[in-house]
């Protein structure tokens, strides 16, 4: 059974020549490439200050592309190594979501019944819970470390995913395929991960493209508050938040970073829209 | 001067290969009724379209059409949107998505009449109560007031009748108007068209797949073919000596109620499947007035027996909404049944179909209506196939499992290049060909068919019953056939079933029960077919039957059918009559044995 996520989202991509998905690909691959090897190829690192070069604004000179910040450090090497730091927690971070959340949810809608009203009261209890303060308590109670910062934004995107795909999942047991396959004696966790899961595709993709922008914010207020990525490690958001702070001395801080958030975010929001054009087999040959 | 003129009339899609409809050419004489027939994808509603001015924006349009003279091709919208309604109405195959579901049917009348300034504000409530009368709708009062959803498909075409007929316009068209519908349902619509015509002289031109229903209604008739016209002429000169060879093999194809079936081979004597007394019910939170509670156990399933030898085809036949469908799940084991139990060579099968064990599971096996739906849609027709290979025998190699699946693809005649292939890239034809291949892959002794052949049309629905019937032949497999269609009945059934509201009212040979029905009902469903002869028109409004769902029927006291009966006696009115044997045949009616029912 060749129908793995995996491979539907290879033959997708491959598919993909509308351009609706190549273009926001190429932007994110870009900055990917940018964010692993721009700061082994600049002589700066991250953390060095030098307090007699503080403030620089972006200069070929000296290789201060980006200039730097308050402290003197280069901003080019901070911003590329911020982006890899926000996006492997958004990227971690939805991924957690998304096994959690279309287990969960398409467990309980294809279950049904008892199990699906509990399962999903479980999920609405956890709504109501100020998520927030949570991350904030297991922060503070905890060492702050990346993994918590995963966890803590996994944990609250999970639930929606869950919500999302346990009603896909009502939808699609109705379907007459699902009977056909409870006919041939197909196990009910196969139904699950063969015949309904693969079907889901296409909603579960455009909403993870929706959850990675909302995890990069969460994570850019945890570290705005000073409870995310620390010091010296840096993210987008904590940049960000450093530049308002500068904003009208060298507003480069602010900008260049905010840039390349805004870059990241409308990429995936694009990439979400063109992967379901592509994902959905009806409007696969158009 | 004729009342619509369609001169070389081209409808070309955007990127489409072929033009949809080509240098078509035809008139409508004032208060004909005239009949366009040809199958799906022939261009149709595509012509109809054309006339109404309502083709998409990606459809192209050239020739010309004129109303009584006036120019129809090439108006703005704007011009078109006032002709429209006002001096052609028009009628489409689903009433359900033509009506608007959120405003009462009254009111969607009203409006109407009060768009095209038919009268003054004041007098519209009682042009359309006026309406709804005339569409014989009872009462009007409440329809006034009803929402689609309310009403029963052939009450909702009824009022889509009315609204296209508001403006009292000069030509109706009428899109598949009963394709949707009960036979018994098709013949009252049917029938409400024709008295309409008689009426008011309206024009009528009927677009159907049905040559029965041409054959019935319609004074003249168009054949149409991939977008050409085959051949216009009077019916019956059609019917008489038709001059091309698709319409030959159109008319040689229609099924033909009062001629004998073709010759099948018999089955063997040796039982597979029994049902004893299935019962089947359900009940429900949503409709339930009271949240918490279900709403009480609703019987759609009662007390059914029937039993199944090899190599024979069993078919259940009713309108929609007795219980074939339930019947069919029941068996499979989809829906647990209440009472009752299902054998399969002697021994008694799980109600469920989890429960049941691998072997009863491969055994029998289910083909359903929609081919589509059916088939998952992101798996490849390949890993379809092979799905319940991989289940079954696990121990095959994948080489071997491949083979078979190449040989059984071959068996329903589709090519090995169709493999790597998703449900949706393929017809509706060939993707039933894939679940019947799906369903024979395991050699089952039984496939329950619900509607099998329900979505396809002409000549792909005689190939897949083909398909069916050479399985049967070769392999002695025995064949559960829901259908609501007698027609295809006539043609593969070696017994069939009647079912009315849950009950088995009849349960006879193929010849005995279309030569000599022996229950009133069985006579008013073969009679509500039409019969694809002009010569033998048979007027149906004096069958005095009204179809389901304008009656409103009994509790258990006496026979189910006796509010639609017009052999019902006061007995009828009281008692239940049991299923007893009559001649060799199995009838629950109280009149069985006195009343005639043979064909006139």
């Amino acid at each position: 059974m060749k129908s793995s996520p995996a491979a539907v989202a290879g033959e997708a991509l491959r598919l993909a020549s509308g351009g609706g998905v190549r273009v926001p690909a190429a932007i994110l691959l870009l900055l990917v490439a940018a964010a692993l090897l721009g700061p082994l190829l600049s002589p700066h690192d991250y953390f060095t200050m030098d307090l007699s070069g503080r403030l620089q604004p972006p200069a070929l000179e000296g290789a201060r592309l980006f200039g730097t910040d308050d402290l003197g450090r280069d901003l080019f090497v901070r911003s590329m190594s911020g982006a890899r730091v926000t996006l492997l927690v958004a990227v971690v971070a939805s991924l957690v979501s998304l096994v959690i959340g279309v287990t969960y949810g398409a467990l309980a809608g294809y279950a049904g019944g008892r199990i699906d009203a509990f399962m999903m009261r479980m999920v609405d209890a956890l709504y109501a819970l100020p998520f927030m303060f949570l991350v904030i308590l297991l922060m503070v109670a905890f060492e702050r470390n990346f993994l918590l910062i995963f966890v803590a934004i996994g944990a609250i995107n999970w639930l929606d995913m869950a919500r999302i795909v346990r009603g896909q999942t009502l939808a699609l047991k109705q379907r007459e395929f699902v009977s056909a396959a409870e006919l041939i004696g197909v196990t009910p966790a196969a139904i699950v991960f063969r015949h309904v899961v693969p079907n889901l595709l296409g909603v579960v993709v455009v909403y993870m493209t929706l959850t990675i922008p909302q995890a990069i914010l969460v994570e850019s207020f945890l570290s705005f508050l000073g409870l995310g990525v620390q010091e010296p490690q840096t993210s987008l958001g904590a940049l960000v938040n450093d530049g308002i702070a500068q904003m009208e001395r060298a507003p480069w801080m602010l900008l260049i970073p905010a840039t390349i958030l805004a870059l990241v975010l409308m990429s995936f929001n694009f990439l979400g829209d063109g992967l379901r054009d592509v994902l959905d087999p009806r409007l696969r040959e158009r | 001067m004729s009342l619509l003129a369609v001169r070389d009339l081209t409808v070309r899609y955007a990127g489409a290969a072929e033009p949809a409809v080509r240098k078509l050419g035809f008139s409508i004489e004032a208060g004909e009724s005239l009949g366009l027939v040809g199958e799906s994808g022939s261009g149709k509603t595509q012509t109809a379209l054309a006339i109404m001015g309502l083709l998409p924006p990606k459809a192209r349009m050239n020739g010309s059409i004129s109303f009584d003279g006036f120019p129809l091709s090439n108006q703005p919208q704007r011009v078109l949107a006032g002709f429209r309604g006002r001096h052609i109405g028009m009628v489409f195959q689903d009433p359900q998505q033509a009506l608007n579901p959120y405003l009462p049917v009254g009111e969607q009348l009203r409006r109407v009449l009060l768009e095209h300034k038919v009268a003054p504000a004041a007098s519209v409530r009682a042009l359309a109560m006026d309406l709804i009368t005339r569409v014989r709708l009872p009462k009007a009062e409440r329809v006034y007031r009803a929402y689609p959803h309310q009403l029963s498909g052939g009450m909702r075409q009824r009022a889509m009748i009315a609204l296209a007929l508001s403006c009292s316009p000069r030509l109706l068209i009428a899109d598949e108007p009963t394709t949707s519908l009960d036979v018994t349902v098709q013949a009252q619509v049917l029938a409400l068209l024709q008295e309409l015509r008689a009426d008011s002289g309206i024009a009528l031109l009927l677009i159907t797949h049905d040559l029965g229903v041409i054959a019935e209604n319609c004074e003249r008739m168009l054949v149409i073919h991939h977008g050409h016209l085959l051949e216009q002429g009077p019916t019956r000169g059609v019917f008489r000596n038709p001059k091309q060879q698709e319409t030959i093999a159109m008319l040689a194809a229609a099924v033909r109620l009062d001629h004998p079936p073709p010759p099948r081979p018999l089955p063997s004597p040796e039982p597979v499947l029994r049902v004893d007394n299935l019962g089947i019910s359900y009940s429900d939170r949503a409709g339930s007035p009271d949240p918490w509670k279900r709403t009480p156990a609703r019987g759609v399933v009662k007390d059914v027996s029937f039993s199944l030898s090899a190599a024979e085809t069993l078919a259940v036949v009713g309108e929609s909404g007795c219980g074939k469908s339930s019947l069919a799940k029941g068996v499979v084991g989809l829906v647990g049944a209440d009472t009752g139990g299902v054998y399969l060579v002697g021994t008694e099968l799980a109600a469920r179909v989890q429960d049941r064990s691998a072997g009863d599971r491969r055994s029998l096996q289910m083909v359903f209506q929609d081919p589509i739906a059916s088939l998952s849609p992101a798996m490849t027709i390949a890993n379809i196939i092979a799905e319940p290979l991989a289940l079954h025998e696990p121990g095959l190699t994948r080489s071997l499992r491949q083979e078979r699946v190449i040989a059984v693809l071959a068996r329903v005649g589709l090519d090995p290049s169709l493999l790597q292939r998703f449900p949706h890239e393929l017809s509706g034809g060939q993707a039933q060909r894939v679940a019947i291949a799906r369903a024979l892959v395991l050699d089952p002794a039984v496939i329950v068919c619900d509607e099998a052949v329900a979505a396809l049309d002409g000549t792909v629905r005689r190939a897949v019953l083909q398909v069916l019937l050479e399985e049967q032949e070769r392999t002695g497999l025995s064949l559960v056939f829901i259908s609501h269609d007698m027609g295809v009945v006539r043609q593969v059934a070696h017994r069939v079933l009647v079912m009315y509201m849950g009950r088995v009212v009849e349960l006879a040979n193929n010849e005995q029960l279309f030569d000599r029905p022996r229950h009133p009902y069985t006579r008013a469903l073969i009679d509500a077919v039409p019969v694809a002869d002009p010569e033998r028109r048979t007027n149906k409004v004096g069958t005095g039957f009204e179809p389901m769902g304008d009656v409103v029927h009994p509790g258990s006291a006496g026979c189910p059918f006796h509010p639609r009966c017009k052999y019902a006696l006061p007995v009828c009115r009281t008692e239940m009559p049991g299923l007893r044997l009559v001649d060799g045949v199995e009838v629950a009616c109280h009149r069985a044995e006195e009343l005639d029912l043979r064909n006139r």
